[in-house]
């Protein structure tokens, strides 16, 4: 399956298997951890924790037992970024697993698999069957004494929510897959109980390079705030539509340019759960200190209408709330009847404006990441399409 | 027999697990933060809900109760925390660094009118033909929070059939406000966990094992899940209307047997201290109303012991002296509750129940035997009434 569309320099530059490893073993966990604060890497799912920050917290933990967690649930809407590493480049993901297992002193790592990726199962186990042949994975890594890990996967079972790391873990728990109470955070009370790492695929992928190339080689790519680059599941009305890696910091106007789009109306940025950009301001840049995203970018082009795009979002949230908090469990099916409203014409202004404060309870009042993102495309798509829904009704544009 | 404790509950319905130090007074032991501009020390791992209450400061609440584990999920509670971006659950935020916590800011409200108007959208049916009308948790807060014109809509159409199949319990899905405490209750507490939420997202409700009416499942009848209802949706068997027909039918001789608790228990809906008892009050209500007879169960309590340790001195007697194999300790029988529980969850034990009868079963013997051979009324008109402390008695 060849779907990546551009090699950048950072996640796609050279890199042989077990590189990293067999260098990390010579380091202190001191230096390790060093070299990702000066990398200044983010977490790569979207919400951008610095991964340095968490791992220290998961290192400074007393517990004996620690569990290092790779979140491939990827269920975020248009993007399939994981895809690409983990079938292409695997060595990338495990390699970074053990190196996280080294620095934080665990000795079992995970990897959440997308219920629908099953297909890859039997081929990664393969490949870590090859690692612990290797001497990769298991006991005395890389000859380094006392140094043991492995990593086992775990299927996901198709629920979006899963992919926030604490109802993760209490679906890797057995239990039914719904968010914790934060606090307390994985990083003390996580899988099992204990501390906890849970990162992206993309994170775990960039820990490799960074220890092989060095924290100061990573911050030269992308922005101040943003270092690295970043894989953008870029999807929609483009030519050439794939996975990109990118440096951060670069503008809508110019990945459209790369992509080949036309014509351009809307960018989703960040999925389902994003924002959508209009024309008028695709000169933002995409990165944690504008529009951050965990790589999904969908292109909608002049023909496409924009209540429609919306209520589709909406259907989503309303089929993938948990269904354990009232905000999100009821609200999205207030803002999806909303748009329903809108586009039978029977709304009024007045019950809009409501529904958009509504929405902005539930950004702040839900549990979870999911309820309070759930909201982003409605207000941002009424906000920005104003005059296209209002005026145009929703026979604007078929 | 291992004690399970409340293991069974998820960790995410469990507080923080936070080594505190035994004495507040130790470093580290008590953080100090301000409510509402208000500076005050608390205890390490307070929730938030917690060190507002201890400060005399209100924050309304659904989901948590305090015999049950944290939920954090009608989100009620939310208060704001400086320097946090979304507003948290102040039932399971943990206090472990001073923090400034505003509980009453316009954001906050406005959340909480919202959360409480979308409860009320798809909380089925009007208040005034509600059991529960006046005593009921979501209303008084839709009181509170003046949420009186269903911003978002309102249905008057059930959803869900009404499951009255339990001889106890009566389950109304439609009044639900998917709070779990019921949940929470059945696993937690009773260590039953014949309830839980299943299906997800709006479809979310609490369900038996494979939907299955109460009848069917291994429901031991305690009621406790109806104890902390906050809503209509659970509720006890209410037979008024057969004992009604029975005390106007002429040919039917109507008798009633009151236990200890509830005598005492009623003083509070007539807004009396809590422990006052009314026996005799209840007892003259009791006959105005048309019972022919008014028993006390204590007779037969005094029966059952009577029973029970005969029972025991003979188990004692056949283990000490002649050294048979029998069955010790001896458990109780006088709940159905406990014996459904037993039966149940650790049937290895049935022998070790007492085989008499509890006080109400023995008084219902008494009544339709010795009772009417002595009243001179034929059993078969005899209809026994029992006023007792436990759903679980009606099965």
């Amino acid at each position: 399956m060849e779907n990546k569309k551009r090699k950048g320099a950072v996640i796609f530059s050279p890199y042989k298997k077990g590189e990293a490893i067999k260098k990390v073993v010579e380091l202190k966990r001191e230096d390790v951890l060093f070299e990702l604060r000066e990398s200044k890497l983010k977490g790569r799912g979207c919400a951008g924790f610095p991964t340095a920050t968490k791992w220290t917290l998961v290192a400074a933990a007393s517990s004996q037992e620690k569990y290092i967690v790779c979140n491939a649930d990827e269920g975020e809407p248009g993007t399939f970024k994981d895809r690409v590493l983990l079938l292409e480049y695997p060595e990338l993901v495990f390699d970074g697993m053990v190196i996280a297992g080294y620095t934080i002193g665990a000795k079992t790592g995970i990897l959440y698999l997308r219920g629908e990726y099953e297909y890859m199962l039997k081929s990664l186990e393969d490949y870590l069957e090859s690692m612990r042949k290797e001497k990769l994975l298991g006991k005395n890594i890389a000859g380094k004494e006392g140094f043991d890990f492995d990593i086992i996967i775990r299927l996901g079972s198709g629920a979006y929510v899963c992919g926030e790391e604490t109802a993760l873990i209490e679906s890797l728990e057995g239990n039914r897959g719904e968010a914790r109470n934060r606090p307390p955070y994985p990083v003390n009370t996580g899988f099992m109980g204990k501390p906890t790492t849970v990162n992206n695929v993309e994170t775990f992928a960039a820990v490799s390079h960074i220890v092989v190339k060095g924290g100061t080689w990573y911050r030269k790519h992308g922005t101040d705030k943003s270092t690295g680059s970043k894989l953008f599941s870029v999807s929609g009305d483009c030519e050439r539509p794939g996975v990109y890696e990118l440096p951060w910091g670069i503008k809508v106007s110019e990945l459209l340019e790369i992509v080949g789009a036309k014509d351009t109306k809307a960018v989703q940025v960040g999925g389902a759960s994003g924002i959508c950009i209009p024309k008028s301001q695709f000169d933002r840049i995409l990165g944690y200190e504008d529009a951050a995203t965990g790589g999904s970018i969908m292109i909608f082009n002049e023909s496409r209408n924009m209540l429609h795009i919306l209520k589709n979002f909406m259907e989503f949230f309303v089929e993938e709330s948990c269904g354990q908090c009232t905000p999100c469990r009821i609200g999205n099916v207030k803002l999806l009847e909303g748009v329903e409203m809108l586009e039978n014409g029977t709304y009024t202004f007045g019950y809009m404006n409501q529904l958009k404060e509504l929405g902005k309870s539930m950004q702040i009042a839900s549990k979870c990441g999911l309820g309070q993102s759930s909201p982003n495309a409605f207000i941002s798509i009424l906000e920005n399409f104003k005059e296209e829904i209002f005026n145009g009704g929703g026979n604007h544009a078929k | 027999m291992q004690n399970k404790g409340n293991h069974r509950a998820p960790i995410s319905q469990k507080p923080l697990v936070i080594e505190k130090p035994k004495d507040p007074s130790f470093i580290g032991g008590s953080v100090s933060v301000e409510i509402n501009e208000k500076k005050v020390s608390v205890p390490l791992g307070t929730t938030i809900l917690d060190a507002c209450k201890q400060n005399g400061i209100t924050v309304p609440t659904l989901c948590h109760h305090e015999d049950l584990c944290v939920a954090g999920v009608c989100r009620v509670c939310v208060v704001e925390v400086e320097g946090m971006r979304t507003l948290q659950a102040s039932c399971a935020f943990p206090i472990t660094a001073p923090i400034k916590i505003k509980t009453s800011t316009p954001m906050v409200r406005k959340a909480r009118r919202h959360i409480i108007d979308l409860m009320l959208s798809e909380h089925c049916g009007e208040c005034y033909s509600c059991f529960r009308n006046g005593k009921c948790e979501l209303q008084n807060l839709a009181k509170e929070y003046g949420v009186d014109n269903y911003t978002f809509g309102h249905t008057n159409q059930p959803k869900y059939e009404i499951d009255n199949s339990s001889y106890s319990v009566v389950r109304d899905q439609n009044k639900c406000v998917l709070c779990k405490r019921c949940v929470r209750t059945c696993i937690d507490l009773q260590e039953v966990g014949v309830l839980e939420a299943v299906e997800r997202g709006h479809n979310t409700r609490i369900s038996t094992f494979l939907d299955k009416p109460l009848l069917d499942v291994i429901c031991i009848n305690c009621g406790q899940c109806i104890n902390r209802c906050p809503t209509a949706a659970l509720r006890a068997n209410d037979p008024s209307d057969e004992i009604w027909a029975a005390i106007d039918d002429p040919k039917k001789h109507v008798v009633i047997q009151t236990a200890p608790s509830p005598r005492a228990a009623i003083c509070e809906e007539f807004g009396l201290e809590a422990g006052h008892s009314l026996t005799k009050e209840l007892n003259t209500a009791l006959r105005r109303i048309g019972f022919d007879r008014v028993f006390d169960t204590n007779t037969t309590a005094d029966l059952t012991i009577f029973e029970e340790g005969t029972e025991l001195i003979i188990r004692l007697y056949k283990a000490l002296v002649k050294k048979e194999n029998v069955a010790l300790p001896q458990f109780t029988s006088c709940s159905p509750g406990w014996v459904k529980f037993l039966e149940h969850y650790y049937p290895d034990y049935v022998d070790n129940l007492s085989s008499a009868k509890s006080p109400q079963q023995m008084f219902g013997a008494l009544i339709k035997t010795f009772y009417a051979e002595k009243a001179g009324v034929n059993p078969e008109d005899i209809v026994s009434v029992a006023v007792m402390p436990c759903s679980a008695k009606k099965f």
